[in-house]
């Protein structure tokens, strides 16, 4: 982890130019490269804090290009690194890590946060696994008040898995809130809300509805910037049907999630 | 009622169009501009700076902070230099009020 982000940080020191700002990490904003600007984003997310332990570092490595001034399209490569107990000898950890495939993202800007009354966008992304596709939809709806920026994201992410002879669709459906103040055009620093709802057979109800808080903060120099946000696990709204005893559900999502993303532009 | 209206102009575009008035004080400075390409400018301003910061309003800086900041985003924002000059007469007429 320490090395990924010694390396995106080192290479966006020395970047030659700058790119689309993003002032959260979780919630997008309905801003879009113009056209045949391009960029690399790497992204590192770190998850931990399950009912047994539990500590991941998902990485995702984005090249971003504007195709023309309101359609913009990225290619993902993506990557995990884990360590949890090994169901099958409780008190022993044991680790993984892998390839978990490729995204491909568009994005299409309908109107400017600044320049009109709302910021629109309208956002795909399909991911590509050996044994997994992902289908991601988000309404991307932004606005910029004074110095304070205010974007909602409503995300519906079909997901479906291919095994020998079977098939499961599983349904997240997730809202995304950002607040944030710039304290100046440089730096914003608010807050980030991210409401998570799975639902994993059709025609029943959700399985849990969780829902998660935190700071995030940003910085933007002409030639980098880089976006934190760390979140917490807060009293469910709908608690696992597995352990309803429990305000937070844990054993399908974790504690904290901390996620950073940086930009360079070439 | 007033917290409407409020609300109702918070949220309104906050990147001004520009007016036959300030036109015609740019034909003055610069010979040759017109209304139609004072509203390129600014759908040119916002297709192209928009895309890496959220817009700053024409009001926010001096004529003169605007002459350098255009330079320098000049090449981050791959805009050719007409395109950059319409940007410059458009933010320059519309924040002399």
């Amino acid at each position: 982890m320490i090395l990924f982000l010694l390396a995106a940080l080192s290479l966006a020191a020395v970047s030659p130019g700058a790119a689309t700002e993003r002032r959260f990490t979780y919630t997008y904003e309905s801003g879009v490269l113009p056209a045949g600007v391009k960029e690399l984003e790497p992204w590192l997310t770190w998850r931990a804090g399950r009912t047994s332990y539990f500590s991941e570092f998902d990485y995702r490595l984005e090249y971003e290009v504007g195709l023309v001034d309101r359609l913009q399209t990225s290619l993902y490569l993506n990557w995990h690194q884990a360590t949890h107990e090994d169901p099958a000898n409780p008190g022993q950890k044991v680790g993984d890590q892998g390839f978990d495939g490729i995204s491909s993202e568009w994005k299409y800007k309908l109107w400017d946060p600044v320049a009109d009354a709302l910021g629109l966008a309208f956002y795909q992304e399909y991911t590509f696994q050996s044994d997994e596709f992902g289908w991601e939809s988000k309404l991307i709806l932004d606005k910029k008040f004074g110095d304070n920026l205010v974007a909602y994201n409503a995300v519906v992410e079909p997901e479906w898995e291919f095994g020998p002879g079977h098939s499961n669709i599983s349904w997240n459906l997730e809202n995304d809130l950002g607040l944030t103040h710039f304290f100046t055009p440089a730096f914003s620093a608010g807050l980030e809300v991210v409401n998570q709802n799975e639902k994993t057979h059709p025609g029943s109800g959700f399985t849990d509805s969780v829902i998660f808080a935190g700071p995030v903060a940003s910085y933007a120099h002409e030639n980098w910037w880089l976006t934190a946000t760390l979140l917490r696990q807060l009293p469910a709204l709908q608690r696992s049907v597995a352990n309803p005893q429990d305000s937070l559900v844990l054993d399908n999502h974790e504690k904290f999630n901390f996620r950073i993303i940086g930009s360079i532009r070439f | 009622m007033a917290a409407l209206a409020a609300v109702l102009c918070a949220c309104a575009g906050q990147i001004p169009s520009p007016t036959p008035l300030q036109a015609r004080r740019a034909t003055q400075q610069w010979p040759g501009t017109t209304l139609e390409a004072l509203r390129q400018g600014r759908a040119l301003y916002i297709a192209k700076c928009s895309g890496c910061h959220t817009l700053r309003l024409p009001s926010a800086y001096s004529p003169e902070r605007w002459e350098l900041m255009l330079e320098r985003m000049q090449q981050r924002s791959q805009i050719s230099d007409a395109e950059k000059e319409r940007i410059r007469r458009y933010i320059l007429s519309v924040k002399i009020e």
